[in-house]
């Protein structure tokens, strides 16, 4: 009876980790790294009240802008990638960038005007292109020493 | 028989050497205590650094000697050493020698250390903290290049290559050799972090890093691979965000096996405030204050913490990478 009884208990096992293995090729779950092709990092954030994390990125002229050594829209361009804030799976009371949610873009547009698009996920519940701009343009770049 | 007597043989030689030791302590003298005239000066804080580390036990009046080199037999060699070695190059009296006798100094000093003669290897051997890093040779290279560079002895166009490099050079160095690396800011964010109430952080891979973590290939990570960790306060935008706010240091670790073997192959560097001083006073500080957390919490991920969590759907990734394709 033993014996079968482990005999069950090895099978179960072995089954358990084949098919965790195939519900993980399902759900597919990847290591996210975003490439930002031409633009540079320009500053970062993170919100307890929606538990997201976002890193802005730009090419030269939309970190003059935000800079103020420039005013101007022409040619500038900008990304903003937020992520779901997760706790580090290593290390209790670090929280680090999870989930990608969303990725928006804002450029100059013909007008002089700039142009809102969400290239990855959805706009942010209840606010509107206008307020996303605003939210984006109103980021001062990181400082570093020198 | 024999064995007892062999027995008995060992404890009487013992004693023998002993009481040989301390009788030969009264033969024992301390080197000569000699005034410092003049203490090298207007030499880039690293490359002083680097000379008083490795070199001012033998060359200077101003000796830190262990409690192990002032015992005879050894003090004997060490005495020796110290007194030929102030003999030829005193940096205690280097007002002694001329502006140009303190540059080709230099480079008498370059290529001492670039062959390895110096710190002299048996010293090194029993040393370890005195041995130059290649990092290190580097940096007194370029500066006794830069003294004639200032000269225009080297031909025009080199002098100016040589001229930015040192500058390069002479960032602040981590007392192991790895130098405060600003090219990070070109290389790909792979994560950010944050203590909640207390920093923010943004971490960045170098390319060697970047494809170790495409290929999931860190285990070990590859050599070269190199992460940095830029820390700031928080500040509170109105909106309720929390942005970056003052920096308050800049975080390096650099795979090399071969060089860190003490560190699971990962070398340590931290620089502090808006003058990026070094953490450290030895080359041991990261054994000391680093590496434990990271050997002991992040084994899984190759002593780093900051890889991408496996949490983005790959379905959805594919087709958003397809759309920015096009
Ligand atoms: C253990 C003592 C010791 C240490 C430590 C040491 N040296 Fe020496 N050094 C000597 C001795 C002894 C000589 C003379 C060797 C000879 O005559 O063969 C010498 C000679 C030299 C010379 C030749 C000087 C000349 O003009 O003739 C240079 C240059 C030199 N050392 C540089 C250095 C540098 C740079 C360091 C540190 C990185 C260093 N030494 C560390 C003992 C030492
Ligand atoms: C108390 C534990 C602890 C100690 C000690 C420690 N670290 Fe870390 N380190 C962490 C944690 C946790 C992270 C990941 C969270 C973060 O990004 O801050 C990290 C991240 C890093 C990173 C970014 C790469 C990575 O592993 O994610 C660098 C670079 C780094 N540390 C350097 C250092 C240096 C240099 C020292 C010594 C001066 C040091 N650490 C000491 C816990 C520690």
């Amino acid at each position: 009876m033993k014996k079968i009884l482990s005999v069950l208990f090895l099978c179960s096992l072995i089954f358990g980790s084949c098919s965790k293995n195939i519900s993980d090729k399902e759900n597919g779950k990847i290591r996210f790294m975003f490439e930002p092709g031409e633009l540079k990092f320009i500053s970062s954030s993170f919100n307890t009240d929606r538990q997201t994390m976002s890193a802005l990125y730009g090419n030269k002229e939309a970190l003059s802008l935000l800079e103020g050594a420039r005013h101007s829209h022409d040619r500038v361009s900008l990304k903003l990638v937020t992520y779901k804030m997760m706790e580090d799976p290593q290390y209790f009371g670090s929280k680090v960038n999870g989930e990608l949610l969303r990725v928006e873009t804002v450029k100059a547009g013909g007008d002089g005007k700039l142009d809102y698009t969400t290239e990855y996920g959805e706009i942010p519940s209840g606010e509107s292109r206008e307020q996303r701009i605003a939210d984006i343009m109103d980021t001062d770049p990181v400082n570093f020493p020198q | 028989m024999k064995l007892l007597k062999r027995i008995q043989l060992i404890p009487t030689i013992f004693i023998c050497i002993v009481v040989g030791l301390i009788a030969l302590q009264f033969f024992n003298r301390t080197i000569e205590q000699k005034a410092v005239t003049g203490h090298i000066r207007n030499v880039p804080k690293q490359v002083q650094l680097i000379l008083e580390r490795s070199c001012f036990n033998c060359h200077s009046n101003e000796q830190r000697l262990s409690f192990f080199d002032k015992i005879a037999p050894v003090s004997w060699i060490v005495n020796r050493d110290i007194n030929r070695a102030r003999e030829v190059m005193n940096f205690s009296e280097w007002d002694k020698l001329s502006d140009a006798e303190q540059k080709s100094k230099f480079y008498a000093i370059y290529n001492m250390v670039n062959a390895g003669k110096m710190p002299l290897p048996s010293y090194a051997l029993t040393h370890p903290d005195s041995k130059l890093s290649a990092v290190e040779v580097a940096t007194i290279k370029l500066y006794a290049l830069s003294l004639s560079a200032k000269d225009g002895l080297l031909p025009a166009r080199q002098g100016i290559a040589n001229v930015i490099e040192t500058t390069a050079a002479l960032a602040p160095v981590s007392p192991n050799g790895i130098p405060y690396n600003a090219d990070f800011k070109n290389w790909k964010v792979i994560g950010m972090s944050t203590l909640i109430d207390n920093t923010i952080r943004v971490i960045y891979g170098n390319d060697i890093a970047v494809r170790a973590i495409e290929e999931e290939n860190f285990h070990p990570w590859p050599d070269g691979s190199a992460v940095a960790k830029a820390v700031f306060k928080q500040t509170r935008k109105s909106n309720g965000d929390i942005v970056p706010g003052d920096f308050v240091n800049m975080q390096y670790m650099v795979k090399d096996g071969k060089t860190f073997k003490e560190t699971e192959g990962w070398g340590f560097a931290k620089f502090n405030g808006q003058d990026l001083k070094p953490t450290g006073k030895t080359a041991l500080f990261a054994q000391q204050s680093c590496i434990s957390c990271h050997r002991q919490l992040a084994e899984s991920t190759g002593y780093l913490f900051n890889v991408p969590p496996k949490v983005s759907s790959k379905r959805m990734i594919q087709q958003y990478l397809k759309t920015v394709q096009k």
